[in-house]
Parts: structure tokens; sequence; C-alpha cells
């Protein structure tokens, strides 16, 4: 059986240390993770943002597109689905979103800006642009997601004419 | 059941009474072998009992009540050999006599303990146990008591969370796995289960005893991988003032991207303890603030403490004492960073009117009574209360606020029935009882009988013991815990110890854990009030040598342990049911092999090092993977060298390899949530003591600005530089 412990790894790490005066983290070093990142403009600027409450506003990958609002946070729960960590800025014109994606390579078929329009987070989300490289909101657009790379994908929201919705 | 315990221990104590003999007393004076100085604040006992004495300033020292017969009296202090004298002592007669000690340099003085929950040697203790005592916090100067525990060979601390030999993990700051207490009192709140060590008052701690594998045989609940026990100082008959202030900063992060401000981050705190015997009664009070800037943006805080203990002694044979503790926070509350980047600054969305208030308080009575030399009994009685609540500009935010109490009641017995056969036994009683707009409102009873028994077989000690818990929350149905536990100990030479145990821990769930209801980011976490206590069985094998290796002096620990985890309670997505929630479950079977070395030695006579090594295995059993937020290797070494009586200089290392794995999912709300690296930290202290009363300090922490996570989405404290003033 192999041992549990690189045998040296103690020295080698004193020593390593040590010698080229480590500092753990780093922020500029290239991390080996995959994403989806991108923009996120509203058609008609700030002006034009909905009335409605607001309550989150996420970039949201899924792997198979949702028939029912109960599908999202299930597939999130079981990891087939990915949404932005922290909700998008809100009555902006634009903003930039990145998410990491784990387990790589990986195809999501139904890519999303989506927004919770009610308290419940079960049912009150419509979907306000789809990925759609052929221009046609209803063909939603395959991705495919490398190991180590990753993927740019803008979205324009226009809040007069959303994309079909997966679901009453 | 508590009937018939309440049963066994009438006619035991009626069955002992006539074993009691008369006792006697016993006085005397402690000098150092070479010089013949007077001993001041050496620790005096008699040897298999609870009794015991601290030298005075001249050092005298008194025991009011000991065994008639013959019995062994033993002496100990820092930077002396533990020096043991055979004695025959009277019947209803004061015996006088002289005892020398002789000065060591790898000594730390016979550390004793009260583990067994009865003081004793902690060479005979049969399980694997460090101990810090007052001079090892002073001399790191330690703000915080979880600052000294990751100086223990073992153990890491993550936040509030105390993690030995791998029992702990990442909890979401619930349902502590070791058991807390300061002078036999429970730490752990009523609502979370878990440790608030801000409380806790530096100063007056005498020592902490780490024990290290399951302890629920004597100490139930939370036990399961082991106990933090706190026991504080009692005053002398001189006057005792001690004062401290401490200030400095927290150097500017190694990257531009952190600098979340221009100017350095300050931190400052201040501390003062009075104490003093006079005649029949002792006080001692303590209190102290602390204040930091932090390292980070949206992590201030502002905190004040205090403690207070009163003891009386109306008779020879019977004491009261009385202390309490308060302490108030206000701080910013930082959760997770806005990623790796920004790893300073909370996520964009954080509300930075928001803050964290909490208080605690704690009252609790002790009485113990000597009912011969050989055997004595101790009531005590507590309670701790807890509040937190989230403020936004000042007033109570929705959904998060909860106060609680922990009401602790213990009586116990101990008798030594004859010269090598010592029983203590005991019935506790732990009430929570929470109200909260999280939990909503619950009450949980533990009711608890525990009896060990210590048998001194000539070089071997046998300690065997049980404990039954019973536990009942609400309209749940009652859970009943037994834990035992068997060692062995065995003075194999003079110099050489071998040691032996295997011991039940058991946790049982925490309010919270049973009734959360809270929405944690976007997910809802919904109660589920059917988990069970989740439990463990700890053996070990080590041994215990001092030796010597040529001139040099060493002190060295060996052990090799074995950790099997059942039912471990974890938050996980209830994918069954329709709305995903999370809820906390019994998940996990785990096992966690591991060995651990420490020495210890004085390679000249004012250069002493110190080193810790634990390697563990820590695996999952339900998965067939490592087990998640698990270290494999934690290491720890320190050296201290005084090139000039009024001048000493220490330095610290410590490593934890990187965490193999943890839950992925974290990943789903917190920006780049796997980012961890190993860990290096390097503290150095340099003191100067103009006089013996005043000694000036420049503290550095972390001293390479190392970065790295200490929980996920938390970048660890930065460098930091102190100068602190001391008045002894």
């Amino acid at each position: 059986m192999p041992l549990p412990f690189n045998k040296h790894s103690i020295v080698i790490a004193l020593l390593s240390c040590a010698v080229i005066s480590c500092t753990g983290l780093n922020p500029e070093e290239v991390r080996p993770v995959s994403s989806i990142l991108g923009t996120v403009r509203y058609a008609g600027g700030t002006s034009a943002w909905t009335t409605d409450s607001i309550y989150d506003l996420r970039v949201v990958a899924f792997e198979n597109q949702p028939t029912a609002p109960e599908d999202i946070i299930t597939f999130l729960a079981q990891q087939r689905a990915i949404f932005t960590a922290t909700s998008l800025p809100l009555r902006v014109d634009s903003s930039t979103y990145s998410m990491d994606v784990l387990a790589t390579p990986r195809i999501f078929t139904y890519v999303v800006v989506a927004m919770q329009n009610g308290p419940d987070f079960l049912k009150n989300w419509v979907m306000l642009s789809v990925y759609a490289p052929s221009g046609d909101p209803s063909i939603p657009g395959q991705v495919i997601v490398p190991s180590s790379g990753s993927v740019k994908i803008d979205f324009v929201v226009d809040f007069a004419n959303l994309p079909p919705q997966p679901f009453k | 059941m508590i009937r018939y315990i309440i049963v066994f221990m009438n006619v035991w104590l009626l069955g002992v009474a006539p074993m009691i003999s008369q006792p006697g007393a016993l006085s005397g004076y402690l000098t150092d072998r070479e010089t013949a100085k007077a001993i001041r604040g050496a620790t005096v006992r008699i040897e298999g009992t609870r009794t015991g004495a601290i030298t005075d300033s001249k050092g005298m020292f008194a025991i009011k009540s000991v065994p008639s017969g013959n019995i062994t009296v033993v002496a100990s202090f820092v930077g002396y050999s533990t020096s043991r004298q055979n004695i025959y002592v009277r019947p209803n007669e004061m015996t006088t006599m002289i005892m020398t000690i002789k000065a060591s340099a790898v000594s730390k003085g016979e550390i004793v303990v009260s583990a067994n929950k009865r003081i004793q040697a902690v060479q005979d203790v049969p399980i694997s146990l460090s101990v810090l005592t007052a001079e090892d916090l002073d001399q790191r100067s330690i703000t915080r008591l979880d600052e000294a525990l990751q100086y223990v060979s073992g153990v890491s601390v993550t936040r509030d969370q105390v993690n030995i030999r791998g029992a702990s993990g990442f909890a979401f700051g619930v349902g502590s796995r070791t058991a807390v207490l300061i002078d036999g009192f429970s730490l752990l709140s009523g609502d979370n289960g878990d440790i608030k060590f801000d409380v806790m008052p530096v100063m007056d701690v005498e020592r902490i005893e780490v024990i290290k594998g399951a302890g629920s045989a004597l100490y139930g609940t939370g036990a399961l991988g082991g106990v933090v026990s706190m026991i504080t100082k009692d005053p002398t008959d001189s006057l005792s003032i001690t004062a401290r202030a401490y200030g400095g900063a927290y150097t500017m992060p190694p990257y531009e991207q952190w600098k979340y401000r221009t100017t350095l981050p300050s931190q400052y705190g201040a501390d003062l303890r009075v104490a003093q015997q006079i005649g029949a009664f002792s006080f001692s009070a303590s209190g102290g603030i602390r204040s930091s800037e932090s390292y980070r943006s949206f992590d201030r805080s502002l905190r004040g403490f205090g403690f207070s203990k009163i003891s009386w002694q109306p008779s020879d044979l019977v004491t009261f004492r009385v202390f309490g503790f308060a302490a108030i926070e206000d701080r910013e509350n930082f959760v997770y960073w806005r990623n790796l980047n920004n790893a300073t600054l909370p996520p964009s969305t954080q509300n930075l009117n928001e803050r964290l208030a909490t208080e605690k308080y704690a009252v609790g009575t002790e009485y113990s009574h000597i009912l011969s030399g050989s055997s004595s009994i101790l009531a005590r009685y507590g309670f701790f209360r807890t509040v937190f609540e989230n403020k936004v500009d000042g007033q109570r935010s929705d959904s998060n606020y909860s106060i609680a109490y922990a009401h602790n009641a213990e009586g116990q017995f101990t008798s030594r029935l004859t010269k090598d056969v010592i029983l203590t036994s005991g019935l506790t009683g732990r009430l929570n009882w929470v109200r909260s707009d999280v939990y909503g409102t619950a009450l949980q009873t533990i009711v608890s009988g525990y009896a060990q028994g210590e048998f001194t077989l000539g070089q071997f000690i046998v300690t065997g013991g049980v404990r039954a818990d019973r536990e009942e929350t609400q309209s749940i149905a009652p859970q009943l815990e037994i834990s035992p536990k068997f060692g062995v100990t065995w003075y194999v030479s003079n110099p050489v110890t071998l040691r032996a145990s295997v011991g039940r821990g058991f946790r049982a769930p925490t309010i919270s854990e049973r009734y959360a209801n809270i929405r944690y980011g976007p997910f809802y976490v919904q109660p589920n009030p059917n988990i069970r206590s989740e439990s463990s069985w700890s053996s070990e094998i080590g041994v215990h040598a001092t030796t010597s290796a040529g001139p040099i002096p060493i002190d060295v620990d060996v052990a090799f342990f074995n950790n099997e985890l059942y039912d471990l309670i974890e938050p996980t997505f209830a994918l069954d049911q329709a709305s995903v929630p999370i809820i906390f479950v019994n998940l996990t079977r785990a096992r966690i092999l591991g060995t651990e070395i420490m020495l210890r030695a004085m390679i000249a006579s004012t250069i002493g090092i110190e080193t810790g090594l634990t390697l563990m295995l820590p695996r999952d059993l339900t998965t067939d993977e490592t087990l998640k937020y698990r270290n494999k290797i934690l290491w720890y070494s320190r050296a201290s060298w005084k090139p000039i009586p009024q001048i000493e200089l220490q330095a610290e290392y410590r490593y934890q390899d990187r965490i193999e794995l943890i839950d992925n999912r974290l990943s789903l709300f917190i920006p780049d949530a796997d980012a961890r690296v190993a860990m290096h930290v390097v503290d150095a202290r340099v003191f100067y003591s103009p006089t013996p009363a005043w000694r000036v300090g420049l503290l550095g922490k972390n001293l390479l600005s190392y970065a790295y996570t200490e929980i996920v989405g938390n970048l660890a404290p930065t460098r930091s530089i102190n100068v602190q003033v001391e008045f002894r």
C-alpha cells in the first residue's frame, strides 16, 4: 500500500518555504479552474429596469433545461446546475459576472440570466435572457466548458421582450 | 434509571462511611535543595487524593485534612524535579515536615491534572493529555484562549471549533465535538453547542488540560473527540496585581488587491487582575478589553469581558466558591470573502450596516466538603446565558436572534477506599433552554450518572469507568447513551511510562441542528428533529520517557491512536424532498488512524526546543474517500533562548498540510471556495524584563505574512506586530 504521506513532504515543505519565501495563496496566480464569464447588459439602461420587487439576480447554467420552478434548486443541489455565487448588481446599465465550473469538461444546454421576483425561492423565477447563438431565444445554445479554460458568454436583457419561459 | 443511581449512591455512601478513618493535618516548609530559599507558588499535594495546597510567600503550606497513617506528599514547581516524601500522619494531630526540591533544566514541574475528576500526576492518566500551564500562556502573551490551543500537538483551531486529532471538521459553527469546561462547568452554549472562547479569563487560568480522545465516560455529551478543561488560579496570601496592555497593527497584505485601506489596521487591548487570600476568604477579579480593526474590511470588533471568583472556607473541611463572568461584543459580520482576488472584502451584496451583537454571562457555585482525609463530596450548579442578534442600523434585523440558557448541576463523590483503590462517582444534569426566531422555543435535558474506579496494582494503575446519559428534547423519544472507558498505565521504570486506553464518546444533537429554520445564502436550512447522537470509540497506546542524549535532557512522548466515528451529524441536501432543503443528518461513518510524537529538550542551559508532529489518515468509510475538512499532518515547533536573564527570544512554527477534500457544493455560493493551501505560520517574540515586576515585549504573528484560509472563503490573519507592557 502506498504511503499516505509523501515521506519527504514535511522537509520539502519547510525548506521550500524558507528558501523561496512562500507566500501561500496568491490572487494573481492562474488557477486551474474553468469558468463561464462575461457581461450582462440591460437594454435601455437603468431606466428600463422593472419596478417589480427583485429578490435575486443570477446567471445560471443548467445541464438540462428545467421544466418546473422546483427543478432549479433540485438541479443546483444535485450539482447539475451552477450559478453565480452572489446576486448580480441591480439597476445598473451592465455588469460582469464569473462562475467557476468544477468537474470539467462539462456541457450545459440552458444558460440564462434569471431573476427571483417574489419571496418564494422555489417558484418566483423568471428568465430574463437566454444564451442563444442562433439569435432565436426559443432555441437555447449548448455550452461546452473545457478543462482549465473559460467560456465567454455575454447577455443582453430586454425587460420589454423576455425570452420564452421554461415554465409557467 | 436516575432513581436507581440515587439509591446506589446512598448505599455506597453508607457502605463507605465506616471505612473512613480519622484524618490528621499537615503543615510544612518547601525550599530549594541547593540554595535553601523558600519556594513560593509550588504545588504540594497528597498523592491519590483531591487534597493539596499552594505554598505561600514564605514557602509555607498547610493541608488541614489528610488521611492518617502513611501518606506520600508530592511537591512540584516549574523548573524543578518533582519531589516525593513519605510521612506518617497521626489522627487528629498536626504533623509538620520540611521538603526540598531540586532545580531541573528540562522539567516543567510535575504537571497535576484533573482529567479523571480528581487531582493526579499527568503520567498517571492512561490517555494522551497535553497541559498548558499559566507560565506557557504567559510566555506566549496569549490574549484569547483559542490562540493557546494552536500550540498543542494534535490540535487545530478554526474559528471557534477545536479539532482534536481530526475529530471535528467544518460545521458552520454549530455542535462542538470537544467538551470545554472551566473549573468543571461546561462552556458550550445552549443553542448551538459551540465554544465561546471570548468569555474565558486569560489571566486567571492556572492550566489548560487537553484530553485527546473520547472522554464521555466522565464528561458526557460533547466529549466525542476530546476535552479542553480550564482550571483557574487560586489566590495566595499576598496581594497579586497583574496588568497588561498591548497595541499594534496588521501590516499591509502582500498583494495590492487585498489592500482595503490606506492606513494600517490597528488593534489594542488591556487586562487587569487582582487577587488575594485574606483569612478564610479569597477573591480574584479580572477584566479586559479587545479592539481590532482587522486585516479585512467589515471585520472590526470591540469586546469587553470580566471574571470574578470568591472563595470562603468556613471550616477546615468545607469550601464554598462562587464565580461569574460576562462578555459583550459588537462586531461586523464577515462571513466569507467576495472572491480570492478580493479576499479582504465581503460579498458586494453584504449590507455594511449590519452588526452582530453578542452577550454572554455565567454564574457558578461550588460546595466541597472533605468527609475525611480520604473521601470528599462536591456539588456544583451554574448557568450560562448566551444571546446573539443581528442588527442593522442599530435595530434588530429579521430572523437572526437567539437567547439560550445552559444550566448545569453536578454532585460528585470521591473516596480512597483502600491505599490502592480510588472510586469517583457522580450525578449530573444539564438543561438547555432556547428561545429564538431561528430555532423556535425548545428545551433539552440530559441527566447522567457515572462511576470510575482506579486500582493501583504494583507498577500498574488500572482505570475503568462507565457513564449513562439520558437525553431528551421536546417530544422526541429519549435517547440513552452508555459510555464506558478502560485504561492502563504501566510504570516500566522510573523515567518510562506506558499507557493504553479505550473509551467511548458521544455528542447529542444540539437544538440548532434539530430545529434550525433559516435561509443560508440561496438555500433553506430546515429542521430535522429526528437526528440521533453521533458517537466515537477512541483507542490508543503511548509511551512517555524522560531521557538524555549525552548532556541534553529530553522529554519524549509517542502515541498511536485510532478514532472510530459513527453517525457523524453533517448538513446536507435532502434530495428526496421537493424543495431540496439543507438538513442536518447522521451521515458519515469515519475512521482516523494516526500517530503523534512530542519531544522537548534543553540543548543548552539557555536554549530550549519543543516539537510535536501528528500524522493522520482520516477516512470517510461511507464514501470510501478522504474525510472532508481534515488535515493529515499537523506539526508544531518552538524554540526559546535567553542570552541574558533579562532578555528572552522565542520563535514558533506551525504547519498543516493542505486539506485534501471539502464539500465542493460550497462553490455554489462561495466564490473560489476551493482556494486553499498548506499552512506555514511563524510567530516570534522578544521580551525584555528590566526588573522582575516589569516586562516589555515585541510580538510578531504570522511573520511571513503567509496567506492561507482558515475555513472556506476566509483568509487567515496576515502579519501583525504588537508591543506589550506587563506588570506583575
